[in-house]
This record gives C-alpha cells, sequence and structure tokens, in this order.
C-alpha cells in the first residue's frame, strides 16, 4: 500500500516537476546554441549576447528550483489540508504513513531537481567549453589534497558532507513548511495566512536558537583550546554541527507536523 | 443486524462555539437512514468525525467496536458535500487511484455506471460541469463494497432527473447488509428509500426513530414532521 502511495505522489506530483525540468533542459539548450554561436562567430556582438544570455541563465536556473520547491510545499498543502485532503485522509492507510510518503516524494523530487541540474550544467560545460570542465576535474584532485592538508578532513569526506548538508536544507525547508501550514490548519479562518505566519515564526525561531547555540559552541570550544582554534578543529566542529543542526531542526518539524496530522487535523 | 457505529458524548468545538452537543448515537447494519438537518445543525461536522477528517473535542465514536482509523476506512465510503477531486486528472485516472487503494472497488461496476451517464473515462475532470463532477464522485463512492456508505448531500447539486438516477443508482449499489447514512435537506426526494431518520438541530440529536414510527405516531409525512421540527 505504501508503494502504491508513493509511486502515486510522484506520479501526481510529476507532471508539473516534468515541465520544470523540460524547462531546465529548453534553456540549458538555448545557452548552449548561443555559445556555440559564439565560438564560431567570434564578434563583439556575439559575446555581448553570450554574456547576457549566461546571466540570465545563471538567474533562470535558481528561479526555477525556487518553483520548483514552491510547487512541492502548495501541493503539499493541497493534498492535506484543502478539499483534495477528504480523499486523502479517507485512504485507508495510517496518517503518518500518508505524511511519510508525501515528505519522501517532494524530498525525491527536490533531489531530483538538484541532480538534473548538476547533470546539466555539465552538459552544457562540456559543449559549450570542455577544457573548463577538464580544468576543473583537474582542479578537483589538488583541491582535496589541499583541503586535507589544512583541515586534516579528506576531500571525499568533504564532498560526501556537502551532500547529505545539502540533503538536509532541503528536507529542513520542506518541513518547515509543512509545519507551518499544519499549523496554520488548527485555525478556524485564514488558515493559509496563518500558516505563513507560523512558518515565518518558527524560521526565526530557529534561526535564533541556532545561532545561540553557536555562539554556545564556540565559547566552549574557546574555553577548551585556550584560544588555541585550529582550521582543522573548527571544521571537524563546524561541519557534524551543522548537520546535527540541520537535523535537530528537521526532527523538531517533522513532530508538529506529525502530531498535527495524526491528533488535530482540522478539515473544516 | 450489528452495530456498525457508535457516538457517545461527544462534542466538537470550534474556538468557543459548540457545534456538536454530547451526541449519542448507534447506527445498525442494513438499513437506508437520512440524518437529516437545517444548513448549519452539525451533519457535516459529524459526518467529518466519522471519516477521521475532523477530531472530537470530547466524547468518543466507534466503528464496528474499533476507533476510526486506516482500518474502519478500509470499510466506509464516503461521499463529501464538495468537489474533493485532483482536477487535473482523468475520470480513468481516478478510478484507477480508487482500483489501487480499496481492495473493496469494482472498477467493472464504476465503468458501468459511468457508460450509463455517458461519461467518458478519459474526459479531464476540469472539463466536466459541476453536476458531471458530483456524479463521478457518487459513482466512486458507490462502486465500493462497503459496509456504511455515508454520502454528505448527494443530490443537492444535480437537477431533478438526475436525483432519480442518483436515488437508482444508490439503491441498485448498496449490499442490503451495509448501512447507507444520507444527509440531506432535500427530504420530500429522498423520504420514499428511508428506513430511518436521525435529526440533528443545534449539533443535538432530537429524534432518532423509524419512518415508520413517523408516520404511524406522528401522523405525517418525514418531510411534513422535520418542517414542524425545524420550522423557523
Amino acid at each position: 500500500m505504501l508503494v502504491k502511495l508513493f509511486k502515486q505522489e510522484m506520479k501526481a506530483k510529476g507532471r508539473v516537476m516534468l515541465l520544470i525540468y523540460e524547462v531546465l533542459a529548453a534553456v540549458t539548450l538555448l545557452i548552449v546554441m548561443v555559445g556555440i554561436y559564439n565560438q564560431h562567430v567570434q564578434s563583439r556582438m556575439s559575446h555581448i549576447i553570450y554574456a547576457v544570455s549566461g546571466a540570465v541563465y545563471l538567474i533562470t536556473i535558481p528561479v526555477l528550483v525556487i518553483i520548483a520547491f514552491i510547487y512541492l510545499c502548495v501541493s503539499f498543502y493541497q493534498s492535506m489540508y484543502t478539499a483534495q485532503g477528504y480523499l486523502t485522509h479517507t485512504l485507508p492507510v495510517k496518517t503518518t504513513s500518508i505524511l511519510n510518503i508525501k515528505i519522501a516524494a517532494s524530498l525525491a523530487h527536490m533531489m531530483l531537481t538538484a541532480a538534473v541540474v548538476f547533470v546539466l550544467a555539465v552538459i552544457s560545460g562540456l559543449i559549450i567549453d570542455r577544457t573548463v570542465v577538464y580544468e576543473l576535474w583537474h582542479m578537483l584532485g589538488p583541491a582535496m589534497q589541499n583541503i586535507y592538508e589544512q583541515t586534516g578532513v579528506h576531500g571525499a569526506v568533504f564532498i560526501g558532507s556537502a551532500v547529505v548538508m545539502m540533503f538536509l536544507g532541503c528536507l529542513d525547508a520542506l518541513l518547515l513548511f509543512f509545519a507551518g501550514s499544519s499549523i496554520g490548519q488548527l485555525f478556524h479562518r485564514s488558515k493559509g495566512a496563518w500558516g505563513i505566519a507560523a512558518g515565518i515564526s518558527l524560521y526565526y525561531m530557529s534561526q535564533i536558537i541556532s545561532i545561540f547555540a553557536a555562539v554556545l559552541l564556540a565559547a566552549f570550544l574557546t574555553e577548551k583550546y585556550s584560544g588555541n582554534l585550529s582550521d582543522l578543529v573548527i571544521l571537524s566542529w563546524m561541519i557534524p554541527g551543522t548537520m546535527a543542526v540541520l537535523g535537530f531542526w528537521a526532527v523538531v518539524y517533522y513532530l508538529i507536523s506529525r502530531v498535527i496530522v495524526q491528533k488535530h487535523l482540522n478539515l473544516e | 443486524m450489528s452495530i456498525l457505529l457508535e457516538c457517545s458524548r461527544l462534542t466538537k468545538r470550534f474556538g468557543k462555539r459548540e457545534v456538536l452537543k454530547q451526541i449519542d448515537l448507534r447506527l445498525e447494519s442494513g438499513h437506508i437512514i437520512g440524518f437529516l438537518g437545517p444548513n448549519g445543525s452539525g451533519k457535516t461536522t459529524m459526518i467529518k468525525i466519522m471519516n477521521g477528517l475532523l477530531t472530537p473535542t470530547e466524547g468518543e465514536i466507534r466503528f464496528c467496536g474499533g476507533s476510526i482509523g486506516a482500518e474502519s476506512k478500509k470499510y466506509i465510503s464516503y461521499l463529501p458535500d464538495q468537489t474533493y477531486l485532483n482536477m487535473n486528472q482523468k475520470v480513468k485516472d481516478v478510478i484507477g487511484f480508487f482500483k489501487d487503494f480499496y481492495e473493496d472497488f469494482e472498477e467493472a461496476r464504476a465503468y458501468d455506471m459511468l457508460e450509463k451517464l455517458k461519461i467518458s473515462p478519459d474526459e479531464q475532470l476540469k472539463t466536466l460541469s459541476k453536476g458531471t463532477k458530483e456524479k463521478v464522485q457518487l459513482i466512486l463512492a458507490m462502486s465500493r463494497k462497503a459496509r456504511l456508505y455515508i454520502l454528505d448531500e448527494p443530490i443537492a447539486g444535480v437537477d431533478p432527473a438526475a436525483r432519480d438516477f442518483i436515488l437508482n443508482t444508490i439503491l441498485t449499489n448498496y449490499d442490503p447488509q451495509a448501512s447507507i447514512l444520507l444527509a440531506t435537506h432535500l427530504i420530500a426526494d429522498i423520504e420514499n428509500i428511508l428506513d430511518e431518520v436521525v435529526f440533528i438541530k443545534d449539533g443535538k440529536i432530537v429524534r432518532h426513530s423509524s419512518v415508520d414510527d413517523i408516520r404511524i405516531k406522528e401522523g405525517k409525512s418525514v418531510d411534513a414532521y422535520f418542517r414542524e421540527v425545524f420550522k423557523c
């Protein structure tokens, strides 16, 4: 049943997400064509067009990623807390399973979006100017070695940590919205507005508490290492510390959503 | 006859407003029950609690002895009073969805009803009229072999000719061992098919009896009795 639900979720969101991926691909194709034209013509005008297109491309990609994120959030809200929720919550599945599946499907789409952006960027780079991509690739080894020498952290661990943090960051952002909208539906009027207000409040609350925790940690480390904090020490605390903070807030937002969906569902 | 649904001291408050007040109700299998009351009397709130869409403030509700949850939803077929389907889907997609999730859903019966109503399975839901969307939703609800059908205002949004079809659909597609709870204020249209009535007024059950009982004891039709009880 849960596999079916996951498939349905992926399918339901898939149509719009596919459209976003198609737009991403089309925009990338456009910049590739302009890049190839620029290489062949090499005029001042072609350089200007290429520069402008590049700038537009760099703006378009994050905008499309934000659109994808907003769509996933709106889709969650509609299927859980509007009239569509009548169907969602009358399925013979535990409410927590429904929530978990929706989180998993949204996260899968976010990761897929990141993967599509990465792959398109690499492909466009290879087509327009493969030497830059090869150079970047060759620079990666020495860069990793440099990181290891400076901090003692292996390059693979560093990249892995960055990927995990990106994953946790996406999960955090999604769950923040889910928790906010879940709080909003507890109200009897203007549920959407209350949901946004709750989301903003949760965000600021988490930022204040996280900064406070970071300051406390810095004070503790300064005390522990008598002011001789090396890059290695800072990094060895910063990476797991950031992951722990992201993970902690993800758990908090998840629990808020779960308790509300499970015990206080309010589809007035 | 077994007890399908049982509520005791069921109360629901929205803020300070008490919508349902200490409701005690027991529904048995094998009946068509009219859940009757004027607008704002608490019918829909009560139905939403039965389906797990709202949580009661106080009291208890049980279906076949268990609480409302994933298990009860296997056996309750619900038709809401508004359009709840994703409008970007085709009719056949929704039928596929119901087939996937409800073990008691009979696909052939759904397609048969669609054919009788001349609704194409390939139509996008958003292109259908409001009345046709309601018919699709009714088909989905009635194509299940459920133990309890809860139909919230199934005939409110359709023309009189379609009402006859809908009532006929309800009558011919439900298992006699099951029960139907029909919430409406269009009593004259459904009176003939009812076995029992539950009158709800200002969040309280004011009468729960058989239709024959009302006719014999009150000497009038359910519709006439309703008008008397709920006179403004």
